[in-house]
């Protein structure tokens, strides 16, 4: 008898913390959390922003947004082009990003909260140097290149990278450089 | 006639491996007089001690999981590992007993127990709450700041000394001080948070001729 007992109190509060567990997840999933994404396909053409005989730099800025309904933070952000030597040896590239609505010179991303449904512009630079002196002939034949922007957020729950990639496509760049 | 002026002194990046005291001294030492109190930022303080962590040295708790989903998204407990951060010095079971006892007492319209009885859930910032290279990192409440203070009095041979917590949002708060201060008085003279924003670099404000004008008064 008292054993029957105790298996109904054991089976009620295993109940009673299913139930507690299951509406604590209930109320997580409507409070939601952050879904900060780069809107890649709204990102500007890549321009020059500065050219020498050396040396070429040109710029693109991206969208971002956070589609949740909760502040995201994005704690550290970066680009990684992706060109193997293999593929094409000619110029040293450089990749760096700063978020546009305060621009910085070191590549240095400092850390900023994005409100729920709000967001901002990360502004990408590349730097490409000429290995053999003239930076157009150098550039000649210069193929696709993925860059992958790189990005550290934490919201409501664990932090995480996410990454969307953009091309800098050799008719894109081409085109700029006329 | 002397006056209470306020005066924020620049300085370079302080990191842990600064002396707090020793930085006073160097960035403000010929402006500090025996008349004057010294006020230094509580996240400094803190900086200088080595008192931060980052995200990815925590691993949340379920305590902090549950808790912090109850905490307005403003506020840097509303991060896991902003709450986890808290847990780490305070205990996770205390921290939870401080949110339930919270809870109770918001029932009947009294506000802010929860950080009351969580004491490093009031102190700590969370990740941006602080100027970088601190911008990624969860920095706590200063320790000893009656301590700090102290120490900083016997280095400068100022009339009192300070750690205080100010932001832009009217809210100064005076976390460690020196013997024979007002924590009160001194909170209403920082009211206006002279310290700046982080990109002026001044942690430190001294105002000028507290003693006399105390006599005076």
């Amino acid at each position: 008898m008292y054993i029957y007992t105790l298996i109904n109190v054991i089976v009620a509060i295993i109940v009673i913390i299913a139930l507690v567990f299951l509406a604590f997840r209930f109320y997580s999933w409507r409070q939601g959390d952050e879904q900060i994404t780069m809107l890649t396909k709204r990102r500007t053409q890549f321009e020059v922003e500065d050219i020498n005989f050396h040396q070429v730099t040109l710029v693109c800025d991206i969208p971002f947004v956070n589609k949740g309904r909760q502040n995201g933070t994005i704690m550290d952000l970066y680009p990684r082009h992706l060109m193997p030597q293999e593929q094409f040896d000619n110029v040293w590239i450089q990749s760096w990003t700063t978020d546009a609505n305060a621009e910085r010179h070191d590549g240095y991303w400092k850390a900023q909260i994005i409100e729920a449904h709000k967001g901002g512009i990360v502004r990408l630079r590349l730097i490409f140097n000429a290995k053999n002196g003239n930076i157009h002939k150098d550039l000649a034949g210069f193929p696709d290149m993925n860059i992958d922007i790189v990005y550290q957020v934490v919201g409501r729950s664990d932090w995480h990278i996410s990454k969307n990639r953009i091309v800098l496509t050799a008719e894109e760049l081409q085109h700029a450089l006329r | 006639m002397a006056e209470l002026q306020l005066i924020p002194v620049q300085t370079r990046i302080l990191t842990h491996r600064d002396d707090i005291a020793d930085a006073i001294v160097a960035y403000a030492g010929d402006i500090i007089g025996p008349e004057d109190i010294v006020c230094v930022a509580e996240s400094v303080v803190a900086i200088t001690q080595g008192h931060f962590t980052r995200p990815e040295d925590l691993k949340p708790t379920w305590q902090a999981r549950l808790i912090s989903r109850f905490i307005p998204p403003e506020g840097s407990m509303a991060s896991i590992y902003g709450m986890q951060a808290a847990m780490e010095l305070d205990g996770k079971w205390k921290v939870l007993g401080a949110f339930i006892i919270g809870a109770i007492a918001k029932v009947f319209r009294k506000s802010g127990v929860f950080y009351q009885l969580a004491r490093q859930a009031s102190l700590t910032d969370d990740v941006t709450g602080t100027m970088p290279p601190f911008d990624k990192h969860i920095v706590y409440g200063p320790k000893d700041p009656d301590k700090v203070a102290e120490h900083i009095v016997q280095r400068t041979g100022s009339y009192g000394a300070v750690v205080a917590d100010v932001n832009d949002l009217k809210r100064a708060a005076v976390l460690g001080k020196s013997r024979g201060m007002d924590p009160k008085r001194i909170a209403r003279i920082l009211i206006d948070n002279p310290f700046g924003n982080d990109d002026q670099m001044t942690p430190i404000v001294i105002i000028k001729n507290f003693a006399s004008v105390s006599k005076k008064a």
